[in-house]
Parts: structure tokens; sequence; C-alpha cells
């Protein structure tokens, strides 16, 4: 009877330890902690590096003034080259020349002398940022305005950049804002003037919201 | 279940070590927490301090865009920057307090406090001329920075921001001030063009016209010049319209050799040594004179004693002295000779040359007035054969020397010698004069010019008569050069650059209205690719007046009519100078507007009619001058008329 006590007891501490271990192995806090304060730390400096890199540090950024894919006649220079401009910046002033006119939910094609910019800005940006990326998150960067709200139709801008080919699971999600390159006031009188319209009852927001979400496996 | 006490005590271990174990788990989850915080915090003030910066570069925009526009009208570069600097100011102000009201609405854990204290506001030139500028934020303001736990909460002061603005708004201050200052150089340009192009229809066609087309054409190539030098650049596209319809492109090289550029010093070496010879004859017939007295006082003092051999030597020495004094004037013959064939050589790619030529070759100045030619060759045949004749006299004298007759045939040579030889040697005076026209100053009057002649015929050829001729072909020379170098211009060193001549010359574009808006959003561009910046100028010729100041013209006073360039007949050379003196004066419709465009950073985002587009900065300034003058002299040897039309 002793016997079978005696192993019995080394039983129940040997099964005691095993819980132990694992318990003790937990507290060191284990990989998804660990993925958490990376992909914050990640995220917080891909945001840092896209308002402080210039366009220039990743080959420049160019485009043609044009409309409907046509180019201007050539009286002078239609090619825009941006280099020291932010990615931040370049995005800002993507969403203010090139705002997009929404009327009962769906966007208006007009005459938009910039559309080349933000074509080339979305390659650009794709580029830029799976270069700072490096591959080891995958990544969606949003970025829209505050809809300006002129009755029948809103003027807004929107735009995604993502890489999540082989991501599955997203890690961790930070914003930030840019202002756009004008005041609300501005801004708002350009729209007032350009739709004829006479003073309008409502508050621009001049605020590009960026939203980047940090993906992993 | 049985269990020893060393259970018992190995299951309280393991109950500690599972607590240990917990509470080591929850300080690592607050440690990562509160690492997440800072890193957010940070992320935030990263945030803000890129975006108020954002705002101050905006804000410089802005103002460089404002004042730039109107850059004449602030006195110095000084005002200019604090015009700058005090707009901007302003902007960034309603701009910081406009995202502090927004802050909340996107970002929670931001709370921007700005105070209403005043901005000061420096702008800095950095390298190729972009800015740096540097904001002090209102005293007091601040960011308060909370994490999204709210764990974390900092207060950080707002003290200084800077922008780095991507627009070259010091190169485009400089180059302007150079473009101001220097802008006398559009007038020596103009005043070029416009006297190789006179000087070239003189000589070729015998007319200048006087265009007020071709005058405005010029002057805006002037202008394009100008602005090349300055900026690198220049608005060709209006250049070029102003060619258009000029008989020949304005670019076409001439080349163009005033008349002081003449060899005059050549032209007189050839004179003098021809003179030299013509004095050398003078000495020799004086020689074989003072040979003829020697032997004439042998055979009076000492016949007897010396016998005809001593006179016999002095003779045939005198004999040989009239001999070499013939070959001096045929010496003097070669030199001039070598003047004309020089002078002909030379006229195959000079046609200043040629009509040097022609003047002394031929009756140009009038038909009773033969050439230098004429005249010298007369002059050597004449003179030469005068001294072969002295030549045979003494020989014959020689020949028949017999001592009996010697006295009486010494002293009868000596005396047909000396009647032979004094108008061979004295210089005549003028044998006739022909008059031409000309004109002297103050008041202007036509007058006639007498022009005297001295050789009509080989029977007036004289050693006197070549010397008064060829003094007369060198003083004619020396005059020549003399009027040329105080009425003509320096030789033109109009030098047009390729690449302007090129872009003149392929930019023919129809005008459009509103040009410098265009160019706000399309600026052409730049010839030069360094330093990279686009040229609009908006120049109307209102008026173009042209005023003869020749003595013609100012008889004349009238600049609508044909009418000849003043002549100056030159005498001896057979060459009439002919002055042609214009003042043209163009007179612009209103001040003259110059704007230069940043064309290598198109970074500006400026409503322009429905929307936004990338504009570059533009420098634009109001040139104080509304008219420009140049005074034009041409002097040609050929004859031209001066007309308008």
């Amino acid at each position: 009877m002793k016997g079978i006590g005696s192993i019995t007891d080394m039983l129940v501490f040997a099964l005691i330890v095993s819980v132990a271990m694992t318990l003790v192995l937990s507290a060191t806090g284990g990989p998804t902690l660990g993925n958490a304060r990376y992909a914050a730390s990640f995220s917080s400096s891909f945001l840092l590096t896209i308002q402080n890199s210039t366009a220039d540090q990743f080959g420049g950024l160019e485009y043609n003034l044009g409309a409907f894919g046509f180019d201007l006649p050539s009286i002078g220079s239609t090619t825009k080259t941006l280099r020291y401009k932010t990615l931040a910046e370049l995005l800002a002033e993507d969403a203010l020349l090139n705002m997009k006119i929404e009327v009962a939910g769906n966007d208006v094609q007009s005459l938009r002398l910039n559309e080349d910019l933000d074509e080339k800005l979305g390659r650009f940006l794709k580029s830029a940022l799976d270069e700072i990326v490096g591959g080891r998150f995958g990544y969606r960067l949003h970025a829209c305005t505050e809809p300006i709200d002129v009755g029948t139709a809103r003027l807004h801008f929107e735009t995604t950049v993502e890489n999540l080919a082989g991501w599955s699971r997203q890690a961790w999600t930070e914003s930030s804002v840019v202002p756009l390159p004008v005041s609300g006031g501005e801004l708002l009188s350009r729209v007032e003037n350009a739709l004829g319209l006479g003073p309008l009852p409502v508050d621009v927001d001049p605020i590009l919201e960026m939203t980047l979400e940090i993906w992993s496996t | 279940m049985p269990m020893s006490a060393a259970g018992v005590l190995l299951a309280l271990l393991v109950v500690a070590m599972v607590g240990h174990a917990a509470s080591l788990q929850h300080q690592q989850s607050m440690n990562t927490a509160d690492d997440i915080s800072a890193s957010e915090v940070r992320g935030l003030y990263g945030e803000v301090e890129t975006n108020i910066s954002c705002l101050l570069r905006d804000s410089i925009y802005r103002s460089l865009w404002e004042v730039s526009k109107n850059a004449d009208m602030y006195s110095n570069v000084y005002t200019r920057e604090h015009a700058v600097e005090e707009i901007a100011s302003e902007y960034f102000k309603e701009r910081l307090r406009e995202l502090s009201e927004k802050y909340p609405a996107h970002e929670s854990g931001i709370e921007l406090c700005v105070t209403d204290n005043c901005v000061h506001l420096t702008l800095q030139e950095v390298e190729d001329g972009y800015v740096l500028a540097t904001a002090e934020l209102p005293e007091g303001s601040a960011v308060n920075l909370t994490s999204s736990n709210g764990k974390l909460s900092v207060k950080v002061p707002l003290e200084e921001t800077r922008a780095f603005v991507d627009s070259r708004y010091f190169l485009l201050q400089e180059r302007m001030d150079e473009f101001v200052q220097r802008r006398g150089d559009i007038g020596r340009f103009w005043k070029e063009m416009e006297y190789i192009w006179a000087w070239g229809e003189a000589w070729l066609e015998g007319n200048v016209n006087l265009s007020e087309d071709r005058t405005k054409g010029f002057f805006q190539v002037a202008w394009a010049m100008h602005e090349l030098d300055s900026f690198g650049s220049a608005d060709y596209l209006t250049a070029a319209q102003a060619l258009v319809g000029m008989e020949t492109p304005a670019t076409e090289p001439l080349v163009v050799t005033p008349i002081n550029t003449v060899d005059i010093e050549r032209l007189d070496g050839y004179v003098d040594r021809a003179r030299d010879s013509i004095n050398c004859a003078k000495a020799l017939l004086e020689m074989a004179d003072e040979n003829i007295s020697l032997a004439k006082n042998f055979a009076n003092e000492n016949l007897e004693n010396v016998g005809l051999g001593k006179i016999r030597v002095a003779l045939n020495d005198s004999e040989s002295n009239a001999c070499d004094a013939r070959d001096k004037i045929m010496e003097a013959s070669a030199q001039f000779s070598g003047l004309l064939d020089y002078l002909s050589r030379e006229s195959s790619g000079d046609v200043v040359m040629a009509s040097v030529y022609q003047g002394l070759t031929t009756r140009s100045l009038d038909p009773d007035c033969p050439s230098l030619k004429e005249q010298v060759e007369c002059g050597i045949e004449g003179a030469a054969e005068k001294i072969s004749a002295v030549e045979n006299l003494i020989a014959r004298t020689a020949g028949g020397l017999e001592v009996a007759a010697a006295k009486s045939s010494l002293n009868q040579l000596s005396t047909d010698f000396r009647n032979m030889k004094a108008p061979l040697l004295e210089e005549p005076g003028p044998k006739r004069y022909v008059y031409v026209e000309a004109y002297e100053d103050d008041p202007p009057r036509e007058v006639q010019r007498p022009i005297p002649v001295y050789i009509d015929c080989k029977a007036d050829g004289s050693i006197g008569g070549l010397k008064v001729v060829l003094r007369g072909a060198k003083s004619g020379f020396e005059e020549m050069n003399e009027f040329s170098q105080q009425s003509e211009n320096d030789p033109p060193s109009l030098d047009i650059d390729e690449d302007l001549k090129n872009a003149l010359q392929q930019n023919l574009l129809p005008t459009w209205s509103d040009r410098e808006n265009i160019y706000e959003i399309l600026p052409p561009s730049p010839i030069k690719s360094s330093p990279g910046l686009s040229v609009y100028h908006e120049l109307s010729v209102d008026e173009v007046k042209y005023t003869r100041e020749d003595l013609v013209g100012l008889l004349l006073n009238s600049a609508t009519d044909s009418s000849p360039a003043t002549p100056f007949p030159i005498p001896f050379i057979g060459i009439t100078l002919w002055w042609g003196q214009w003042d043209a004066e163009v007179k612009l419709e209103r001040r003259p507007v110059e704007e230069v465009f940043d064309f290598d950073n198109p970074t500006l985002p400026l409503a322009n009619g429905a929307g936004y587009v990338h504009s570059s900065l533009a420098y634009r300034w109001d040139v104080p001058d509304e008219t420009f003058d140049a005074r034009v002299i041409v002097v040609s040897t050929k004859a031209f008329t001066i007309s308008t039309g």
C-alpha cells in the first residue's frame, strides 16, 4: 500500500508540475502579446513614415494634366513632377484636386484635369508602401474626407491602397489625419462658385482621415 | 486519496509558483499596454508636428503666390519678404485655429490648444533658391495627447515649427531683379539687330527700309534674348509671333565688316613706301644736279689740268643718278600696283575693300575727276619720261664733249637740267577743281565741295605732282578712318543663342487670349533645362517712330520720304562715305509685364476655374519703361537711300 501511495504522490506531483509549467509559460505573454506590440509599434512608425517621407525618396511622382484620358493641346507642358511633398501631403492634395461628385449615391463622371494624378498616385503609393512594409505585414491604407453635402449632391474623396495577399488576420488598426491644403471656408466658397450655388449652410471639414490596418498571418 | 507531508508541500509550492506566474503575466500585459500607449502618443505627437508643418507650408504657398504676383509693388527684397511673412502668419494662425477645432472630431487623443498671441514667421533661403520657413507658434500653445486607453496623457508645449517650401521664390526674385536691373541690354540687342539689318540693306540693296513690323519683331527678339540671359528661357511663343511676316528670318547671320575695321595701316604702308621712292627719286635728281655742277666747275676752273676725264666721270655719275631716279619712280609705281593688287585680292570677300578698290580705280566721285590710279599712272609715266629726257640730255652732252667746247656745253647742260628739274620736282597747285555735292553742319546745309585735280594727263606727271597726289591719298584714308570711327558703332557682336533661334523658328502657334492664365497651369518648357524657369511677357507696341539725324535727313525734315543718306566725298581716294543716322523709338501701349514661373516645381495647389490645379510659383513684374530708343548709324562706301514703310 505504501508503495502505491508513493506512486500516486509522484503522479499527482507530475500532474501539478505540468499544469504549473503551462501557467508559467503563458505568464510570459506568449507570441500573441508580442505580435500585438510589434504590430502597434510598426503601424505607428508606418504612419509617421507616410507623414514624413517625400516622394523623392521613392523616385518622385510625375503625372500629366488631361481629361477623360485625352492630353491637352501642346500649348505648354502638361507634365507635373512632384518631388518634395510627403506621401501624406500628396494624398491630401489628391483629395483636394480630385474631389468626386456623388448624386443619389452614384459617382458622376466629371471633367477632371487631374485624374491622372489620382491614378498615378495610387500606383506610386502602392509601390512606396510595399517598399516601406517590406513584406513583414499586409496593409490597407484607407483615406477619405468628410463629404460636403450640398443637397442633391455630395462631394467627397476616398481612396484605398492595400496589399493583403497572403495575410489573413487584421493585427492592428490606427488612424491619423492630414489637413487639406486649403481652409474649410475657402473650400466651401470654391464649391459654391463651382456649382453656382449661393451660401451653403454647411460646415466643411478640410481634413483627410487616414486609417491604416496592419494584417498578419 | 492518501497524501504524504512532502506531497502537501509540493502542492503548496506549485500554487505559489502559479500565483507568481499570474502576477508576472498581469505585469507584462500592463507593460505592453504602456508600450503601446507610449508608441501611440509618440505617433500622435508626430502627427501634430507634421500637420502643423503642413499648415505652415500651405500658408507660405498662398502668401508667396499673392506677393509674387505683384512683386513690383514692394520697394525692395526686405519689404517683399516681410509682406510674405505677414500674410503667411495670418493664414497660418487661421489654419491652426481651424485644425484645433477639427481635431476632436477625428482624433480623440489630440487636443490642440492655440492661443491668440501672434505668430512670428521668418523666411530663409536654402540651396537653389528654395524657401525654409520657421514659425514661432503663439506663446502658450500646447498639445494634450492622450492614449486611446486613457492611461497615458502628456501635455507638450508647442514653440516652433519649420517647413520646407518646394518653390524657388528666392531664385525667381534674384533672376527678376537681374532682368530689371540689366534691362538696358534689351536696347543694346535691339540696336545691334537694327544696325546689322540696316547695314546689310544699305550694302546689298542700296536702300534701308525703316519698317515698323521689322522693328517690332527685332524688339521682341531683343526682349527674348535678354530673358534668355536672365532666366535661361524666354517667351519664345510671343517673339515667334512677332517675326511672322518678316521678309527674312531675323536670325539669319549677316557678316558685317564696318569701315573702321579696314586695315588703314596696311594701305598706308604701300602709299608710304611709294612716297619714299618718290622722295628718293627727288634726292637722286638733286645729286645728278650736283654732279653736273661738279663737272661744270671742273670745266670752268681747271680744265687744262684735269682734262675731260673727271668731267666725264661726274657726268656719268649724274646720268647714273638720273637713271636711279627713274628706277625709284618705277619702284613707286610698283608699290602703288601692290596696293591695288592687295585691294583687288581682298575685294573678293569684303565689300568695303571692294569699294575702296573701286574708289581708287574708277571715276566714282565725278566723271570729270580722274581716279587716283589714273593720276598716279599718268604721274609715273610723265615723271619717268621727263627723267629719261634728263638722262638723254646728260648722255648727249657727255657723248659730244670736247675740250674746246666743254665749258659752254656744260654751262648749257646745267641750265637745261635745272630748267627740266624745277617743274619735275616742284609741287604743283591744283590744275582744276571738280565740285561735288556735300553737306556741312551748323546749320545743316548743302555745299559744293571742291575736289582738286593735279594730274590729268601724262604731261602733268612730275615727282612733285606724284608727291601731292600720294600725300592726298594718305590723308584720304585717314579721313575715311576718322569719320567711320566717329560715326560707326563698334563692330557688332550679336550672337543669338542657337536654342533660342530654334525655339523662335519652331513655335509658331496661334495666339490665345488669357495666355497668362494658361501659363499658370501649363507653363511652356524652358529653352535651357537649367535653372528650369518658364517665361511670359505682355508687350504691346503702340507706335514706332523714326527720326532722321544725318544732315540730309535733318534738311528734309521728314522721315516719310525715301531720301539719300548724307554723302561725304573724300578727295584723292575717290570714295564717298554715305552716312545715315536715325533714332528709332518704340512706344508701348502700357508698362510691359514680365512674369517668370518655377517650371520645375509645379507644386502649388491653386484654385483654377472650377477646381484646383498644381501650379508653378509665378513672379510678376511691371517693367517701368514704356519707351525704348535705339540710335542707328550706318556708314557705307556705297550710296544708299533711307525710306520708311
